[in-house]
């Protein structure tokens, strides 16, 4: 079988879609390009439209595989829970068989596109397995969705990023390298603490053993970049033992750490049990130090902190979130994941039933769409909220935000004096010193960390000039 | 702002206490866009009001009634004793509505949802009825007064058109600090004052007890006046209630033939349609329709376009005489060219003016600000509105730095204010931020020169000397309130730096106190703390008593080092040290952290007597970003902005509009 995979990557190698593509357009090119110019250089199919065809910027694709052994306490992704019997080295639940048949349905309503007269998309560069636990999900099935994927955009096997999500007690040594074989290059681990009791308390699967042993899996298996996934301000969650998963995680040397602030979302337990702001929770200030302190350690420890959240050595910063927060298009697959093609972001339905439906109904539910969109809704509007994801999305980043050329990218779009505006927001954050001034003067980002604690306030004084 | 507002307190139930914090939940939620009907009569159905009333069966019959068979009175009450109920019951006993009004139609003369709300009637009505006696048809006039203490120079005016007045008094509640203060006023008008006990079918109704209260007090009763005893809501007592209105009020003195033209106006309101409706007692002579006037205050002649008797509704009629009450219509476009008190003539005949007139005096100042600076156009037409109809509120413009543009408007006292802002957010939808009420302030200089300070914004131009005084309106407070609560509320007066006149027994359960009050103690919390003193149960009335010396200070708040200009106030210099605590701690718990530091001082002149630090934001909520959360993330930060917009600026710190209204409180 692993022959088979390896045979299957190397024909990926050798393939090189041979189909005729539209030049990409260059990241930064003027707003509207990014969503008109893919209608006009799409035409329409007449079933998909060209909301429900290839986005010819896209060049990164997101897959969902929503299954866990069980939700942690904080959780409200989209999660199919298996009980905690559903390891990677028991029999394979026939649910995985299922959902990955409605993946390649999903994957597969692009596949016609060229037939239909697009001319298509570029291949991809980036490919993401979230979850969920895709951990869980057998190498056999895994290849199937890849498979499907190249069969479709065609994937640049040479240089893609292909990562997957994997947790601790899920995954053996073996197994790791089955997944490597398939092309998946970066692991990102959800560790989120070196400490039982916290495990516990979040309703982790795994224990801190575990935690161990993965690691050790991970150097043995030694995939090109590799990522600690961490979260601070849990209950119960001391200034001491949060200096202790920081020291375990550079311990395990990995390229990457996300440090991720615990938010308390509704309708999860965690939101039943806890207030924020009151013990067992952190106080504002304790939480504060949490980040400033993550900051600092990995800062020392050689990372870089290339986006609010996430610190990597040099070249391991991951690219298809990268692709995220640079506002790029990007398609994505299964339950209650969100695509940004042709301008437009598009949710699918969060319940198995629901997106078993959608799937189905795929063509006529993106034709209503464009129609939709093309029954007038305001331009201006469309515009708008690329600027304002632009202004979000950058500001999370370590270069932050471009500001000259705003106006001439958004002023031809009626939307005037953007750079003003924002330069007029943060003028008061630049005097506190929450906000820099590039050298050059024509970007500014948050500072690292004051500017960055505040993000929120920062960025809606912005849209509030909007 | 505080409030006598409700100085409608449903009495004594304690659970009817509405806070100030009530009326501006209801400001911001507003909406209700309830359109201005029913300032007049005139203006209450949509086509109707279009439409000249005309002459009817009972005009004509009333044309015909001879003064002596005229009887003019008033019913004055404490609030909700029933004075509105027995208003109906009477127009019904007499035939002026055709039919029984149902619950939720009831109380004709009270038309604004703000009276009916509060049981406090704003515009006073009036209706003629005929009542028949000995086979003879009596033309009885019955003159509302508005009820409440903001406006005792219009109850005095209402009064003076009068000859008797029917003094009601809740057999179960006995007599409240309103019934006091409104009989005096009767007293002092010279009226036939007739004792009425009313609720006489409720289980709790104690008349004897009431009786004798209403004899202790004000001597009424005895032999052949004793009280009369109805229910105003069966209807019992009512056929005898009007014969007594006949039997021992007296009928006008008047000379229709002799004498010129002679009419008092107890009241004015705006029709759309007409302009200015005056009512007018008529004393000597007649007018008619098509006659020039004029009025002993204005000197400005007009003519009379159109008259006639409210009967209740306006009925045209060709003439008006001596003793009869009716309106007016003279083509004046605003209520503020006529004035309440003032004597109406022939333009060719000019007659001796009726004592007891008096211009309109401000006795307390607010600010009120439109909540977005977009609205204040909107604000402007609705304060130009409602001012048409309420003369007695003066406006200026006034622009704040913290709030914007806005209006500073002078009103007759605190309750007339509040029910003005009430209306402005009812009637007009409007959404205003009111700043404390001020009570003007007298400042006399060494040379005896006088100022008036209308704002604690004219403090700072005082030239103060050494000799420099301060005046400030004191009032005379009546408070009655069961017995038990007597030692709270002396201390409560106390602290409100009040002082003793009478301290009497009324009956056995309950007591009146009455104190002298500077009226700024009025403008805070002194009603609710009473209120809540007292269960509920204690009741105010207070009436002008002059000026008197007054140490008090500016105190000025500071956020960031710099001077909030609406939130200066002027207080006593023995509270000021606990007030500006009081103040910036307030302010403190109010304000949401910014991402800086921010400093909250209460100065006086140049020294800081109280500070507050609010620390800085230390961190917002750092959730990750991926895909699928752009778009919450994004609508997470777009709903922020929709708070930031709506939010006003103090120095250099951003305050979302709704903490205002406590801020200013």
């Amino acid at each position: 079988m692993i022959a088979a995979r390896r045979a299957l990557r190397r024909r990926g190698l050798l393939r090189g879609s041979p189909r005729a593509e539209t030049p990409g357009l260059r990241r930064g090119a003027p707003c509207l390009l990014h969503a008109r110019g893919a209608t006009e250089s799409e035409g329409r199919g007449e079933n998909g439209g060209r909301f429900g065809g290839k986005d010819p910027g896209a060049r990164s694709a997101y897959v969902h595989l929503p299954f866990c052994k069980r939700k942690c306490f904080y959780c409200d992704f989209p999660v199919v829970a298996l009980g905690s019997e559903a390891t990677g080295t028991e029999a394979e639940p026939p649910i995985f068989e299922s959902y990955v048949n409605l993946l390649e349905r999903e994957v597969g309503r692009y596949a016609s596109d060229a037939a239909r007269g697009s001319s298509g998309g570029k291949k991809l560069d980036t490919v993401f397995f979230g979850g969920g636990t895709p951990s869980l999900i057998p190498p056999r099935q895994l290849e199937r969705v890849l498979r499907r994927l190249d069969d479709t955009f065609g994937i640049e096997w040479e240089g893609a990023e292909i990562s997957m999500e994997c947790d601790p007690g899920t995954f053996d040594r073996r197994r790791l390298r089955d997944y490597i074989d398939l092309g998946v290059n970066r692991i990102s681990m959800g560790v989120q603490s070196f400490d039982d009791r916290l495990l516990e308390l979040c309703g982790r699967s795994h224990t801190l053993r575990e935690v161990y042993q993965a690691i050790d899996d991970l150097h043995a298996a030694s995939p090109a970049s590799w990522s600690i996934d961490l979260m601070f301000g849990l209950p119960h969650q001391s200034l001491r033992a949060w200096e202790k998963t920081l020291d375990e995680a550079v311990a395990a040397e990995p390229s990457h750490v996300s440090c991720y602030d615990l938010q308390v979302e509704e309708a999860t337990p965690f939101a039943r049990w806890y207030e924020v702001g009151m013990a067992p929770l952190p106080d504002e200030d304790t939480s504060a130090e949490f980040f400033k302190m993550a900051s600092r350690r990995l800062g020392s420890e050689g990372y870089s902190h290339y986006e609010i959240s996430n610190y990597a050595r040099e070249g391991h910063e991951c690219r298809h979130n990268m692709a995220y927060w640079r506002n790029s298009p990007f398609y994505a697959f299964g339950l209650g994941s969100t695509s940004n093609l042709h301008g437009r972001r598009v949710q699918r339905p969060r319940k198995y039933k629901d997106y078993e439906a959608w799937v189905e109904d795929h063509d006529r539910r993106y034709l209503e769409l464009e129609q939709r969109g093309s029954g007038g809704e305001a331009e201006e509007q469309v515009v708008l909220d690329r600027l304002l994801d632009e202004v979000m999305l950058s500001l999370r980043l370590k270069d932050g935000l471009r500001v000259a050329g705003l106006d001439e990218t958004f002023g031809g779009c009626g939307i005037a004096d953007v750079e003003a505006r924002i330069m007029d927001a943060v003028t008061v954050h630049i005097e506190k010193k929450l906000v820099l001034l590039s050298e050059d003067g024509k970007s500014i980002r948050l500072s690292d960390p004051e500017g960055q604690l505040v993000s929120n306030s920062i960025i809606s004084d912005i849209f509030c000039k909007f | 702002m505080a409030v006598f507002a409700r100085l409608a307190p449903r009495c004594a139930c304690p659970g009817a206490r509405e806070g100030i914090g009530g009326l501006w939940r209801s400001f911001v939620s507003s909406a209700s866009g309830l359109c201005a009907r029913h300032y007049s009569a005139f203006e209450g159905g949509d086509t109707a009001a279009a439409q000249p009333p005309v002459e009817t069966d009972v005009a004509n019959l009333i044309s015909t009634i001879p003064p002596s068979r005229i009887r003019n009175f008033s019913i004055v009450a404490h609030i909700d004793h029933g004075k509105s109920t027995l208003a109906d019951r009477i127009l019904e006993h007499t035939g002026a509505l055709k039919e029984a009004l149902d619950k939720a139609s009831s109380q004709y003369l009270d038309k604004l949802k703000v009276e009916k709300e509060r049981g406090i009637t704003v515009k006073a009505q009036t209706a003629s009825i005929v009542h028949h006696v000995g086979g003879l048809p009596y033309l009885l006039n019955l003159v509302d007064t508005p009820g409440h203490v903001d406006f005792t120079y219009e109850v005095s005016r209402s009064l003076s058109a009068c000859e008797g007045c029917l003094l009601l008094v809740d057999a179960t509640q006995g007599i409240q600090a309103q019934t006091v203060s409104n009989c005096l006023l009767a007293l002092e008008e010279n009226l036939e004052i007739i004792s009425v006990v009313n609720k006489i079918d409720m289980p709790a109704a104690n008349p004897e007890e009431v009786t004798k209260q209403i004899e202790d007090v004000f001597g009424l009763g005895g032999e052949g006046d004793a009280a009369l005893r109805v229910s105003a809501k069966t209807g019992q007592g009512v056929p005898e209630l009007l014969d007594a209105v006949v039997h021992r009020i007296a009928p006008p003195e008047t000379d229709r033939e002799e004498r010129p033209f002679k009419a008092l106006i107890f009241d004015a309101h705006h029709d759309q349609f007409r302009g200015v409706v005056c009512l007018c007692r008529v004393i000597d002579g007649k007018i008619s329709r098509g006659d020039k006037i004029a009025s002993c205050g204005t000197k400005t002649e007009l003519e009379v376009l159109e008259l006639g008797l409210m009967c209740p509704e306006p009925t045209r009629t060709d003439k008006l005489e001596g003793g009869q009450i009716g309106y007016l219509v003279t083509g004046m476009k605003k209520t503020a060219d006529i004035r309440i008190g003032d004597t109406l003539h022939k333009a060719d005949q000019p007659v001796e003016a009726l004592a007891g007139f008096k211009p309109i005096k401000s006795m307390c100042f607010g600010g009120i600000f439109p909540s977005s600076t977009d609205e204040y156009e909107s604000l402007k037409k609705a304060i130009e509105k409602l001012t048409l109809n309420d003369s007695s509120v003066v406006v200026h413009r006034e622009s704040s730095q913290a709030l914007g543009p806005g209006f500073r408007c002078g009103f007759l006292g605190l309750l007339h204010m509040e029910v003005f802002l009430q209306r402005l957010e009812e009637e007009f939808a409007q959404s205003v931020i009111a700043t404390k009420p001020f009570v003007p302030l007298k400042v006399i200089d060494g040379e005896m020169r006088e100022k008036e300070i209308l704002s604690p914004g004219d403090w700072d131009e005082v030239d103060w000397g050494r000799s420099t005084r301060v005046m400030e309106p004191i009032v005379l407070a009546t408070i009655v309130c069961p017995n038990e609560f007597t030692g709270k509320v002396i201390q409560l007066c106390h602290d409100h730096r009040g002082h003793q006149v009478d301290h009497s027994a009324l009956g056995s359960q309950r007591v009146m106190l009455r104190y002298n009050l500077p009226l700024p103690e009025l403008a805070g919390d002194f009603y609710d703390s009473l209120k809540g003193c007292t269960s509920g149960y204690a009741t105010l009335e207070y009436e002008d008593a002059g000026h008197q010396d007054a140490d008090l200070v500016k105190l000025d708040i500071r956020v960031n080092g710099e001077t909030v200009d609406s939130l200066s106030q002027v207080v006593p210099r023995v509270n000021s040290y606990k007030t500006g605590k009081s103040v910036v701690s307030k302010m403190k718990n109010l304000l949401d952290r910014q991402v800086f530091e921010v400093a909250l001082q209460a100065v006086i002149g140049n020294k800081i007597i109280a500070r507050e630090t609010i620390s800085a934001m230390r961190k917002n909520v750092l959730a990750k970003c991926y895909g699928g959360d752009v778009s919450r993330k994004k609508k997470l930060l777009a709903k922020q902005k929709e708070g930031k917009k709506r939010l006003k600026r103090l120095g250099s710190v951003s305050v979302p509009v709704d903490v205002f209204p406590a801020l200013l409180k």
